[in-house]
């Protein structure tokens, strides 16, 4: 079900009358039953997965907690842990490396090969496997590591995993942040108000900003034809579509969550102001690169402390790859891993050479800090166009194009690229005055708040171009 | 121990206190923590797990864990 529809709308409406209208002891279970309704509606055959998964963690984390408290049984509980891990990662990898037999198998002519072709063909991958599987995976570690305690209500437990919000594309929220919150859900009128702004924002994001700048993008992908300055032009612009794209998701899942008193963490903090790489990872998709350092970076790291340098470099470049795969496993996301893992690298190594010499010479220092944001955006622009070629010929022809001379351009001054930069503008500034703390409803007059809303929801409808569903829908 | 925490992060002016956690430290990141725990592992010569690594909150906690495997 797609966030921006008429049915998605329905659904929410008659989810947050329900929720607000039955006793408040009985809000878990509405919470569990609607996104199980929400899963249902959007993913029928999946439903049974995400349920078995969810069954199999909470009594392996019942059982991971009960041997720890024995002394003698630790092994056990590590290997139930161990377990765990196993299960749920060959699940994940089970679906997102099926698919890629199919043409394997296909040009096969034996009938078990053809029948192997057909199976894998057809697998369709659960709705929020990559989200939901990496949920389970840190609840149970949590509990192996002694963080959390092991979840005693199977209702609230059934409701973090399949939290209708969160399913699609995350935020990856702990289970300790949501169940503490499940277990006292108080929602306030503020919490539902900051909620419903979020969710504008997103909308406004998504279909004004986000879906307008992706028609120039489009236009420089596949055709090999097209002129160099469009082709720059989408280099620099599908970082911002992209950033639009994912961004918009999360205000949506954090302000639905905050519909119902729960409040979601944050993914993303003015990334592109980063002054290095690994600045940008901690405040890009900062779910997921927190869950990597946990649950991979972190115990490698460990493993490989003894080896020094050597050791750093090798726990990042795997938890890069990792980070790359988990969005597809395929070459592009392969490369676009190794390329910010190779960054990265660069960046750990000089990071006390940098420090030094940025201390006795503070004038340079100035200028990193006005240099970085600028060297790290083309960084990770570089990376991005293998996010989004298709294949590793297309990445190589864009990158081509990019280097060949030329002024012809076409599609630059469309006018959906134009709403779609204004609707940038218009986004960032929106984000300024709420880190300002000129927040509207504070400051501002309740007209003058209202005709603010109106101009944006006149904006998504007459500007807004809902062409492509979410980039982050389809990981 | 502060003198591990000053070297570890190039900071020779550097407080720490049992509340300080790495927010309160700039260098202070997950690259620079396993460059702490090495240091503190050859300094009192004892192991720590990665469970106990990812579990600390402050240098307190830090503190205490240090003290549970010294006795």
């Amino acid at each position: 079900m797609n966030y921006l529809s008429v049915q998605f709308a329905l659904f929410l409406t008659a989810a947050v009358l329900g929720y607000y209208l039955v006793p408040r002891r009985a809000r878990p279970l509405w919470l569990l039953l609607a996104s199980y309704g929400f899963y249902i509606l959007s993913n029928p055959l999946a439903a049974a997965g995400i349920f078995t998964a969810t069954v199999f963690t909470f009594w392996m984390g019942r059982l991971v907690e009960s041997r720890q408290k024995r002394e003698l049984g630790r092994n056990l509980g590590c290997g139930a842990m161990a377990l765990t891990v196993t299960v749920l990662l060959a699940y994940l990898g089970f679906y997102k490396i099926a698919p890629l037999f199919g043409p394997v198998f296909a040009g096969n002519s034996s009938g078990l090969e053809r029948m192997a072709a057909a199976a894998t063909q057809n697998v369709i991958i659960p709705l929020g496997i990559s989200y939901y599987s990496f949920k389970l995976i840190s609840y149970v570690v949590d509990v192996y590591w002694r963080k959390i305690p092991a979840e005693r209500n199977f209702i609230a437990f059934a409701a973090y995993v399949a939290f209708f919000p969160q399913i699609v594309a995350g935020p990856i929220q702990r289970a300790g942040d949501f169940l503490e919150q499940v277990h006292n859900l108080n929602p306030s009128i503020a919490l539902a108000r900051s909620g419903l702004q979020r969710l504008l924002l997103g909308c406004f994001k998504k279909v004004v900003v986000a879906d307008n700048l992706a028609l120039i993008v489009g236009m420089a992908y596949p055709d090999s034809f097209s002129p160099h300055l469009s082709t720059l032009a989408a280099f620099y612009i599908f970082p911002l579509q992209l950033f639009a794209d994912f961004s918009a998701l999360t205000d949506i899942a954090i302000g639905v969550g905050r519909l119902f008193g729960v409040d979601g963490p944050e993914n993303f903090n003015e990334p592109y102001l980063a002054t290095s790489i690994s600045q940008y990872w901690r405040r890009w998709h900062m779910t997921l690169t927190l869950w990597l350092t946990d649950y991979v970076f972190m115990p490698l790291r460990m493993a490989t402390r003894a080896a020094g340098n050597w050791g750093l470099a090798f726990s990042l470049m795997v938890n890069m790859l990792l980070i790359g795969l988990w969005h597809s496993v395929s070459w592009t996301f392969a490369v676009f891993g190794l390329l910010h893992g190779v960054f990265l690298v660069v960046d750990a190594l000089s990071a006390k050479t940098r420090s030094r010499f940025f201390k006795t010479h503070p004038q340079w220092d100035r200028a990193a800090n006005c240099f970085g944001p600028v060297l790290t955006f083309h960084l990770a622009a570089l990376a991005m166009v293998f996010v989004r070629a298709a294949t590793m010929p297309e990445a190589f022809d864009f990158l081509s194009r990019l280097n060949a001379p030329g002024f012809q351009a076409s599609g630059i001054l469309e006018q959906d690229t134009l709403r779609g930069l204004v609707g940038l503008a218009v986004w960032f500034l929106w984000s300024a005055i709420e880190k300002w703390q000129w927040t509207i409803p504070a400051r501002v007059p309740v007209w003058g708040r209202w005709a603010f809303y109106y101009l944006v929801i006149a904006s998504i409808v007459h500007y807004g171009h809902n062409a492509e569903g979410f980039i982050y829908f389809k990981f | 121990m502060v003198d591990t925490f000053r070297d570890v992060f190039g900071d020779p002016g550097l407080t720490i206190q049992d509340t300080t956690t790495a927010a309160d430290v700039e260098a202070w990141d997950s690259l620079t923590h396993i460059d702490l725990i090495v240091a503190l592992e050859r300094r009192f010569r004892i192991k720590f797990t990665t469970g106990e690594v990812t579990n600390l909150r402050n240098v307190g906690d830090l503190v205490s864990l240090i003290k549970n495997k010294t006795r």
